[in-house]
């Protein structure tokens, strides 16, 4: 394979096969190519590797469907705009700290508690006021229908002995 | 509601300038331009449709949240790009650990032995496309994330190397190296069922 | 936190006068004690496993379906407890842990609920929850059996 000139140079070879190249470079690489077989190879298969991911990726858009994305997020953009509808989204907590945002949102309870429609009340079934702990990571979630709160956290690893 | 909008005569200035105005067309107009394209993304990097239509979502969301800050220093799809990677990695680190099970049996042990279709298990078998394709995503699973991620900018969004150190922060240099690596793994791994 | 409140408020100067009102006439109202408060916690066992959705827990499964994707749902156990305020219940959880509920007060339609997580006496974590009257909380994450362990609180009163 490498007979009077350069040498095979893998890496070279894959930005000639992205055009990423200068033209000399290029012009190198291209001279390269014409006689060796095993960097031709190393090419064919680049060009085949890339069909089939991009066939890939074309099968599994067309087996997608999108039209519920612009609905949702219209929706949400929609429902952002009403200032008050605070909602607490995944929230991390670094290790043993209190969030420090709890008085706030407290006050939002109140304020919460305070708008006390006979009518349905709205909000998440439950407010986190303050939240501490051993943890790594916390996230609180509500769940898209009837808003019920869930708290998820990960402990930090386990120490057997404790 | 689901009338045609031309997503080709919105420049990208004034598509900017609207979406900061909060004008709710120009989010139609956006969501519409890039949806799948930012759903190739997020697909490629995290293998999980469901998963993958959510990060959009909110990558969508973001934008209407965080447009504000949006200098023009970088070109609008880069910045989406961006999000969307942020997002996925995001996803990743937040679900990876809890949903652990499902990426073990890709890991290894099962790909490792030919019990794919037992006895009609031939090398030199042609296997339908359907396997091609589930064996292709399986595959590029188990390449490490960061280049996996430059890997998806290369292929599914056909980036230069220059926007796709621009999109991830890394030098040019890191985005040639993660994606001759990528290539060369995912050739090994998918030696016995295409090249 | 920043994040949350980088919404649209239009107006910052009314919305923290509203809110300083609010906290005054709120502050006369948060004395005061009421009765008892029924509890029910329910310790779940949520999992890849085949799928098995217990049918006392059908409601809460159709929640957690659209956050979660599990595919197991089994109830592990139930504890019921009538709780004065400032009174603590416990429930033990599997794996050395113990829930500890303790009612501080209700006001209005919720009720305020101080939630503990022992494992061998270490406090794992702490929470003080403002619980929808009727409402429903899970709190999940430790690791159980190949799965996760989910403790879904409701209250009544
Ligand atoms: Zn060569």
């Amino acid at each position: 394979m490498k007979k009077n000139h350069d040498k095979c140079n893998p890496l070279l070879l894959n930005r000639f096969f992205d055009q990423e190249l200068g033209p000399d470079e290029h012009a190198r690489v291209s001279k390269h190519l014409r006689d060796c077989p095993s960097c031709q190879k190393a090419l064919r298969e680049n060009q085949s590797l890339s069909a089939l991911v991009a066939d890939n990726f074309e099968k599994t858009v067309s087996g997608t469907r999108f039209d519920h994305i612009e609905d949702n997020v219209l929706e949400r953009i929609r429902n952002d705009r009403i200032p008050w509808q605070i909602k607490l989204k995944s929230l991390f907590a670094p290790k043993r700290l209190l969030i420090p945002a709890g008085a706030l949102v407290a006050i939002f309870i109140l304020f919460f508690s305070l708008v006390k429609s006979p009518v349905p009340v709205s909000g998440p079934s439950a407010i986190i006021n303050s939240f501490t702990g051993d943890i790594s990571s916390v996230i609180i979630i509500e769940t898209p229908e009837s808003r019920q709160t869930i708290i998820w956290f990960n402990e930090t690893a386990d120490n057997k002995a404790g | 509601m689901s009338d045609k909008v031309n997503t080709d005569v919105w420049d990208e200035d004034r598509l900017v300038s609207l979406l900061k105005e909060g004008d709710e067309e120009a989010f139609r107009v956006l969501i519409r331009k890039y949806q799948t394209r930012l759903f190739n993304i997020a697909y490629g990097i995290t293998l999980e449709r469901e998963e993958s239509l959510d990060i959009v979502q909110e990558v969508f969301f973001k934008v209407w949240q965080n447009i504000h800050t949006f200098r023009k220093d970088s070109a609008l799809s880069t910045w989406l790009r961006r999000i969307t990677v942020n997002q996925c990695l995001n996803w990743q680190r937040r679900w990876k650990r809890r949903f652990r099970w499902r990426h073990q049996p890709l890991e290894k042990d099962e790909w490792d032995a030919p019990e794919l279709g037992t006895d009609d298990y031939h090398p030199g078998k042609l296997y339908d496309k359907k396997e091609i394709e589930k064996v292709v995503w399986e595959n590029l699973n188990k390449l490490p994330e960061d280049a996996r991620t430059v890997f998806v900018l290369r292929e599914a969004e056909g980036l230069s190397y220059d926007e796709i150190a621009d999109v991830l922060k890394i030098r040019r240099g890191t985005v040639s190296s993660r994606l001759f690596y990528a290539r060369k793994k995912l050739k090994e791994l998918l030696k016995n069922y295409y090249f | 936190m920043k994040y949350v409140l980088s919404g649209r408020f239009g107006h910052p100067a009314p919305v923290l006068l509203l809110l300083l009102l609010i906290l005054v006439t709120g502050l006369t109202e948060s004395a005061w004690a009421g009765p008892g408060i029924n509890i029910v916690v329910k310790t779940v066992l949520a999992s890849q496993d085949s799928a098995y959705a217990d049918p006392r827990l059908s409601e809460l499964i159709r929640e957690l379906q659209s956050v979660f994707k599990y595919s197991s749902y089994r109830l592990l156990s139930q504890n019921r407890m009538k709780l004065g305020m400032k009174e603590t219940g416990t429930a033990s959880l599997p794996k050395n842990r113990v829930l500890k509920i303790t009612p501080i007060r209700i006001k209005g339609e919720r009720a305020e609920l101080r939630l503990e997580i022992f494992k061998k006496k270490r406090q794992i974590f702490q929470t003080v929850i403002q619980l929808l009257n009727r409402g429903t909380i899970t709190v999940g994450g430790p690791r159980h059996k190949g799965g996760y362990l989910l403790f879904n609180i409701s209250n009544s009163f």
